[in-house]
């Protein structure tokens, strides 16, 4: 009798995920066009990730808009597929420093360690952050904190600043690992989500790898679209 | 006219015995890298000297663009090192170990060059008469193994000098096992992730070796300067432990088997595979079954390429 060559062995159903965080300036400068290119560039992220196989089964996404209010808009992170967001407003100032928090919030709760016999545990997570202004609150606190858990590899960051209102000496102050400008029309948010999702798409792809996300050898990023200037 | 060909292939698969110890095991490309055609960058390598089992598996970093050449050089360099130390330690009658199949075809010299191919078993050398030595005490045989790190550390460097490159394009993680089949005790190295580990007979699995107290996404690899800091090495004692197995992995199957859900996934994972490697009939069809297991299962998430050598008794 012909031998099987199926073998029958008990796998993990735990998933180690990629959590991407996008950290959205919603301020009242943001108000009309780049408001609106904002949500159809999430939009884009969205639907450009979904297409990539193993994007699709890895990365988790959580959005944190800054503006009148600072909010979680998806609670947490949620699976690509399922993430809608409600018609962002723009209005208020600029908390940064609350966003921040935010987000330090969520990576404490949300992202998880892997424990050996115990539960698999999440990839460094990929933050975005874009602003277009001056941040009016306290946000070197929580920028110090974020700094050192980069320091330590265990967060990606890159800062985005546009629009006319952002210069290079505010973007270097506030940055969090390689920041870069660009303008604050339609296109320029256009290629920049593009840009995002094919950052979060490579670092998908080389994250079975976790070096190609280290500091010594440098997260795997596309080259950046003309639109965005690389502030060094 | 041939002027190249690739001589590490998508799949191998290794078996052999040793005095009462049979290993199978395989290695099988990853779907990212065999979506994109770039190959297996994982190696594996099965050795002996006298009563001295030899394993050794390597995972070559995907980002590193010769990743795979670093995993096969740092398998070959390391056994290779690791057993000219040891006194050939046999307790039995020497008699010829056959590798069957592909792997008695193949020719393999130590250095990558034209010609150059993997083989997951070399067979065993020192045949016939042979000089008889003690088994040195365990300490000194763990010293040979981190002599044999840096043995290869320096060969990984050398070869990325000829190459005109930066060692760190030959990053490989790193994980060999010495075990004495008379003595029943067992040395091992370990750079990187992956893992070592054994099966005891009341079925509970037990870690021997595996990269602990680092975040997730950074691992240590051979080729980086300060990697004494963080290689590790031990003994096991196969009676003593209570072992019925042990097992060497690299991460691309270690990420599917060490976590959860569910919580006792490592033990189960461990009896299944023994359970189906026993339960086939020959060790040639077990290790042809565990590199089309390796090759074809799916999980969400679970990309890379994925090496396993069993060894039991």
């Amino acid at each position: 009798m012909e031998e099987r060559i199926e073998m029958d062995v008990a796998l993990s159903q735990g998933l180690r995920r990629l959590p991407v965080y996008l950290l959205l300036d919603t301020s009242g400068s943001m108000a009309g066009a780049p408001i609106q290119a904002l949500q159809e560039g999430v939009a884009l992220f969205k639907r450009e990730v979904e297409n990539d196989t193993f994007a699709r089964e890895t990365v988790w996404v959580s959005v944190i808009t800054f503006g009148k209010e600072v909010e979680n808009l998806t609670r947490g992170l949620v699976p690509i597929d399922q993430l809608t967001l409600p018609p962002l407003e723009a209005g208020g100032y600029t908390p940064l420093g609350q966003a921040l928090r935010l987000l330090i919030e969520s990576l404490d709760r949300d992202v998880k360690k892997a424990v050996p016999g115990g539960e698999k545990g999440d990839w460094k997570p990929l933050v975005f952050i874009l602003t277009d202004g001056k941040p009016t609150d306290d946000w070197r606190t929580p920028r110090e904190e974020l700094l050192k858990r980069r320091e330590r590899k265990v967060l990606n960051v890159i800062t985005v600043g546009c629009g006319p209102d952002i210069d290079e000496a505010t973007l270097r102050e506030i940055a969090i690992g390689p920041s870069f400008k660009m303008d604050s029309d339609a296109a320029s948010f256009s290629a920049f989500f593009r840009w995002v999702s094919q950052t979060v798409r490579t670092v998908s792809k080389t994250l079975s790898r976790p070096q190609g996300q280290g500091e010594g050898s440098p997260m795997s990023i596309p080259m950046p679209p003309d639109v965005l200037q690389y502030i060094p | 006219m041939l002027s190249s060909f690739n001589t590490h292939p998508d799949w191998i698969a290794v078996f052999g015995a040793l005095g009462r110890y049979s290993f199978v095991g395989g290695s099988a490309v990853g779907r990212l890298h065999s979506r994109e055609h770039r190959g297996r960058e994982d190696s594996l390598l099965v050795r002996s000297k006298g009563d001295w089992l030899c394993v050794a598996v390597a995972d070559g970093v995907g980002n590193a663009p010769k990743g795979v050449w670093g995993s096969a050089l740092a398998v070959s360099a390391f056994t290779d090192r690791a057993l000219f130390h040891l006194p050939y330690s046999c307790t039995r009658k020497v008699r010829r170990v056959s590798t069957k199949g592909t792997f008695e075809k193949n020719s393999v010299s130590f250095s990558p060059i034209p010609g150059w191919c993997e083989v997951g078993v070399l067979s065993f050398f020192q045949e016939g008469e042979a000089e008889e030595g003690e088994i040195p005490p365990w300490e000194t045989v763990q010293e040979y193994l981190f002599e044999a790190g840096e043995y290869t550390h320096r060969v990984l460097q050398d070869f990325a000098q000829r190459e005109g490159r930066d060692p760190q394009d030959f990053a490989t993680t790193l994980l060999c096992c010495l075990f004495h089949v008379a003595e029943e005790k067992g040395v091992f190295f370990h750079i990187g992730d992956g893992a070592l580990l054994g099966v005891r007979k009341d079925g509970k699995s037990v870690l021997i070796s595996v990269q602990e107290g680092r975040d997730t996404g950074e691992v240590e690899v051979l080729t980086q300067p300060d990697w004494r800091d963080f290689c590790r090495a031990g003994t096991f004692d196969f009676r003593k432990d209570h072992l019925s197995a042990f097992m060497l992995m690299t991460d691309g199957l270690a990420d599917d088997c060490l976590y959860g859900p569910p919580e006792d996934i490592t033990d189960r994972f461990a009896l299944d595979i023994l359970r189906e490697v026993r339960a086939t009939s020959s060790r040639e069809a077990a290790a042809r079954r565990l590199v089309f297991w390796l090759g074809t299962y799916t999980l969400p998430g679970s990309f890379d390429d994925r090496t396993l050598v069993v060894v039991y008794r």
